[in-house]
């Protein structure tokens, strides 16, 4: 097997038709599971002192995420990276900005012992859920092992599972829809191809299924020590290297990159243009772009609006 | 039952073998299902592989990543579950192809986001390439700044990408910049472009180390090798299995043929063998006993016999019907036999619950075990009580038939003692011719009643086995010359011819009854000169030869027809009914002459002619005696002497004490007489005399007891002379032994009486 697999023919632009797909407008998942879920989701008890519940850094309804640079933990601790948000977070190939989390529920577990966060132990929430009679007996009836680590979350997993956010504008447009996106926005379309975003954000989520150097062209300047997903690997060459993140509800979710340097979407596609990219824009190009982004912004989730 | 356990252990082992072919065979099943699970779960992992590869290819024509990240997954997802497959299969040593997989695979996952991550910035460049080559084409004025040698250079640039023939050039050192403007960015992009093409390519080179194929491969050759292997396994179990399951079925057939055919033999024997029971039930009281004597089985007979149930029965010893009357002995010998394991048989009074006895005949037979050691005891009786009372009735009267024989001719004979005593001296002394004929008629008519009366005594003696053969040595021919002299006056009288013919052989001493042999010859003598008319002639011939004594009677008188000859030798027969009516005679002779002859072991025959006469032939076996005794013969005499002395006569009856009294006158003797035993015993002791007359049967004092009173406080051995009408066989003996030294029977006969006071008085 050889480099030989990239040979192409035929036109570079025709190709990129099929590299972003339409949110599903609805996915099966366990309601039952997914309203637990969505209880612990709102639950503070959660955390050592019973002030952090998850929703306090994915903040529902809404963008699924903070919109402070970094969230607080327990005792006013800050976090050290920016909160990505929750929707739409089962599209992507791994969770956290590093991946050290390979799925939703692997993810789960993370905040809760994490000091900063809401600094607790599983043991010490397992014993919360099985002395509170409703959890226990809700437990008891979707789970056969009622009250356990891997069922706690599996029930906040599957909540997640079910907060997509379909029929954004432009995927009303990918399904066919052709006034659903004005001229602008089809001309930041275009040049998101033209100008190689779409390399990085394709797929369902627009991002999310790779990671990619921070700093491809010119070398980013940092704020915080995060080192990647060399934080994970330990591997040299991971140094600098994220998550991608989706660009779903990139409107909500401000402010960005993984530092939060980027106040406002303009800035992060600067941000991107700048490090990423590596050309030269207009500002009509710049205004086509982040036009192009706002339309990405879809719908609440619907398990949102049930009980 | 040896045989069934031989059978039940075959089945059990046969058994075991099907159970461990089956479980064996399950185990092979089982773990070649598992094989099989991995081996598919090994190609899943090749297809998810193989999938990977597709994806990557498309991936150059594609930008979405997601394709790869799904395929990327089922690589990593196929691969756990097909590596927790294969942790299931200890026995297949493939850990190290299935570590270095796993390794190959985590790495080549690595590689892949690398491949995503570099490919995403390559084409980034490539993207910007193109379109300020498109733009400098297009002659846009935002493109003039590229000159035709970077023209030239991003043309090949983009076609040695898009032909994948893209070359490395010298590395461009061009350091990218905050604020570079489009010559500059160009330039950093190019350089992009070498850098990434160069670690794309380090990437695709190792996408093709980490092809995990040949890992896979080796894993299936060994999983298929492993599969075939248990496959062949299963084969084999499943033939040892087939085989051990035909092999139960036929042992089982033929068991349980065998088993039917012995089933239908037995049931066919227990059939027979239950009517035999059956019958023996219903005819024979029978039992059971364990070694030990305890009841275990009793019939409905025993029950019904003993009177007891057979709840009261079971458990108990068979002395329960023990009658006391049988002696311990009987039971000891009954115990000695069986235990010896022989068969006991006897009759044996048994007592009923209620008391009464009853007659059973006994066979009780020890029942052996396999191992010949006695099990149980089988009694089977038949009740004999009627046979037993019977016997004992007939035995009864037997005794009772004697007994009045006995009283009979007693009583029979004391009266005629004195009719024919009294007729003979009346004719002795009568001198009128006319009374003389009355008087010789009444002596003959008395001495025909006589005989009628011995003979059925005697015919009574032999039919009831009483008689019996007293031999002594006598002299044969001086002994035929006597017998036919007591003729002489008979033929004179009946005016036939008697000759005789006595053979040289007959000149020695023989050993046997020669009273009985005369009573033999005079009745076929007697017969014979009966029978024969006057001028006829009567033969008697004898002879002695090989100890056998030959006599012939032969007649020339009426003769008889062949069946008559064959009735003649039963009691009562003559010729026919009116011969007794012509000829006289009680019609016994015959009878008890033949009843006589075999009584001695001898033979009778006739031979006869109606008209011509018959010839009796009478052998008997003899032996010569050992000494001569010719003193003994010499007795006969018949010179009358008068005899000296007193005798005491102890008779109560009248008329025998007169005549008695009249016939020892005649012989010159004195006499007293006694009334009774008592009186006898009296007078001797107050006089001498030299003989005592005893009759047995008187008041107050027997002859015997008398006698033996004498006989104590006697000094002179005086000789006691028994005089009785008891002549039944025995009597004679019975008085020898309580020590009378003579015996006279009634009627008295008077030479004998003569003979016997002449050989006492003499001495």
């Amino acid at each position: 097997m050889r480099y030989i697999f990239i040979m192409l023919t035929g036109s570079f632009l025709s190709l990129f038709s099929a590299a972003i797909e339409p949110i599903p407008q609805k996915i099966d998942y366990d309601k039952s599971k997914a309203a637990l879920g969505k209880k612990l989701f709102y639950e503070a008890r959660l955390s050592k002192d019973g002030t952090v519940a998850c929703v306090n850094c994915h903040q529902l309804p809404g963008s699924g995420a903070d919109v402070v640079a970094f969230s607080f933990g327990v005792n006013g601790a800050v976090g050290t990276i920016n909160s990505p948000t929750v929707l739409n977070s089962g599209f992507n190939f791994v969770q956290f900005w590093n991946g050290r989390a390979e799925d939703l529920k692997a993810q789960a577990y993370g905040p809760i012992s994490n000091p900063i966060e809401m600094a607790n132990s599983m043991e010490a929430v397992v014993r919360m859920l099985k002395d509170d009679e409703t959890y226990a007996q809700t437990f008891k009836s979707l789970y056969k092992e009622g009250v356990t680590p891997e069922n706690i979350v599996d029930a906040i997993a599957e909540f997640e599972r079910a907060l997509i956010t379909p029929n954004a504008p432009f995927d009303r447009y990918l399904r066919g829809e052709k006034g659903a996106l004005d001229a602008q926005e089809l001309k930041g379309y275009e040049l998101f191809q033209s100008f190689g975003c779409i390399t990085c954000h394709n797929g369902v989520n627009i991002g999310g299924n790779m990671y990619q150097k921070v700093g491809v062209f010119l070398p980013y300047e940092d704020k915080t020590r995060n080192l990647g997903r060399y934080d994970v690997t330990k591997n040299e060459k991971d140094k600098y290297y994220f998550k991608v993140p989706s660009l779903r509800n990139i409107a909500l979710t401000a402010p960005y990159m993984h530092d939060a340097k980027a106040v406002t979407l303009e800035d992060a596609v600067f941000e991107m243009f700048e490090h990423q990219v590596g050309d030269a824009y207009t500002q009509v190009e710049m205004d086509a772009i982040v036009a192009f982004l706002k339309t990405l912004t879809g719908e609440e989730p619907a398990v949102l609006k049930e009980p | 039952m040896r045989r069934y356990y031989k059978m039940l252990a075959l089945f059990g082992v046969l058994l075991l073998f099907v159970a461990a072919s089956a479980y064996q065979w399950r185990t092979s099943f089982a773990h070649k299902e598992n094989l099989v699970f991995a081996l598919e779960r090994l190609y899943d992992v090749r297809l998810a592989d193989q999938e990977l590869q597709l994806q990557l290819n498309r991936s150059a024509t594609t930008l979405n990543n997601d394709d790869i990240v799904r395929s990327s997954s089922n690589l990593h997802r196929s691969m756990l579950r097909f590596t927790g497959e294969m942790d299931k299969i200890a026995s297949l040593s493939v850990a190290d192809e299935m570590a270095a997989a796993a390794k190959k695979v985590h790495h080549r996952r690595e590689l892949l986001e690398s491949y995503k991550s570099y490919h995403a910035v390559m084409k980034n460049s490539i993207a910007l390439l193109n379109m300020l080559y498109t733009k400098r084409l297009a002659g846009e004025a935002e493109a003039e700044f590229i000159d035709n040698t970077m023209m030239a250079r991003m043309q090949k640039i983009l076609l040695g990408y898009y032909s994948g023939t893209l070359q490395m050039e010298e590395p461009l050192k061009i350091a990218v910049k905050k604020g570079m403007k489009r010559p500059e960015l160009l330039l950093a992009h190019v350089r992009i472009i070498y850098e990434y093409h160069q670690k794309l390519q380090a990437v695709a080179t190792g996408l093709e180390a980490t092809a995990i194929d040949s890992e896979l491969l080796a894993v299936a050759g060994k999983l298929e090798e492993h599969i075939a292997q248990q496959e062949e396994g299963v084969k084999e179990t499943m033939l040892l299995l087939f085989g051990s399951a035909i092999l139960f079925l036929i042992v089982g057939n033929v068991a349980y043929y065998q088993e039917a055919r012995a089933r239908l033999i037995a049931d066919g024997l227990r059939q027979e063998l239950q009517q035999f029971v059956d019958a023996l039930n219903e005819s024979a009281i029978v039992s059971k006993s364990d070694p030990r004597g305890k009841i275990t089985f009793v019939n409905k007979k025993f029950c019904e016999i003993s009177g007891y149930a057979d709840t009261e029965l079971l458990g108990q010893p068979h002395n329960i019907i023990r009658h006391p009357d049988m002696p311990a002995s009987v039971f000891a010998e009954l115990w000695d036999t069986i235990q010896h394991k022989r068969v006991f048989k006897a009759t044996i009074k048994n007592r009923r619950k209620d008391g009464e006895s009853y007659y059973v005949d006994s066979v009780v037979i020890p029942i052996l075990g396999l191992d010949g050691e006695i099990v149980e005891y089988l009694a089977v009786r038949y009740e004999v009580t009627e046979l037993i009372k019977a016997r004992d009735e007939a035995m009864a009267a037997e005794k009772a038939k004697d007994s009045f024989f006995s009283n009979m001719s007693h009583e029979l004979r004391t009266p005629l003692n004195a009719i024919l005593g009294f007729s003979r001296l009346l004719y002795n002394k009568s001198g009128d011719a006319h009374e003389r004929l009355q008087l010789k008629s009444i002596v003959e008519s008395s001495e025909h009643l006589l005989a009628l009366i011995n003979d059925i005594l005697d015919l009574s003696k032999i039919q009831s086995g009483k008689f019996m053969i007293d031999p002594h040595p006598f002299h044969a021919q001086q002994s035929f010359f006597t017998f036919v002299s007591r003729f002489d006056s008979y033929v004179k009288q009946e005016g036939v011819t008697f000759r005789y013919e006595f053979d040289d052989s007959l000149n020695v001493m023989l050993q046997g009854d020669w009273t009985r042999i005369v009573q033999v010859l005079s009745n076929l003598v007697s017969n014979a000169i009966k029978f024969t008319p006057k001028e006829g002639t009567v033969l008697l011939k004898a002879a002695y030869a090989d100890g056998m004594l030959e006599a012939v009677v032969a007649d020339t008188g009426i003769g008889m027809s062949a069946d008559v000859q064959e009735r003649i030798f039963k009691p009562f027969e003559q010729a026919d009914s009116s011969t007794t009516r012509h000829f006289g005679g009680t019609g016994l002779g015959l009878s008890i002459t033949t009843q006589l002859v075999e009584i001695m072991h001898g033979q009778i025959t006739v031979k006869s002619r109606e008209g011509e006469g018959s010839s009796f032939t009478v052998l008997l076996p003899l032996e010569a005696a050992q000494e001569e005794q010719s003193e003994a013969v010499a007795v006969e005499t018949e010179d009358f002497e008068p005899l000296n002395g007193t005798v005491l006569v102890a008779e109560d009856n009248k008329t025998n004490q007169m005549l008695i009294g009249m016939l020892l006158e005649e012989y010159g003797l004195a006499y007293d007489i006694a009334n009774d035993g008592r009186e006898a015993v009296k007078m001797f002791a107050e006089k001498t005399y030299e003989l005592v007359l005893m009759d047995e049967n008187m008041p107050n004092m027997s002859g015997i007891e008398a006698m033996q009173r004498i006989k104590e406080s006697d000094t002179r051995n005086v000789p006691i002379i028994a005089l009785t009408a008891n002549v039944m066989q025995g009597d004679r003996l019975r008085f020898e032994e309580a020590g009378m030294d003579g015996f006279i029977g009634k009627p008295i006969d008077e030479a004998k009486l003569y003979k016997t006071l002449r050989s006492f008085l003499k001495k």
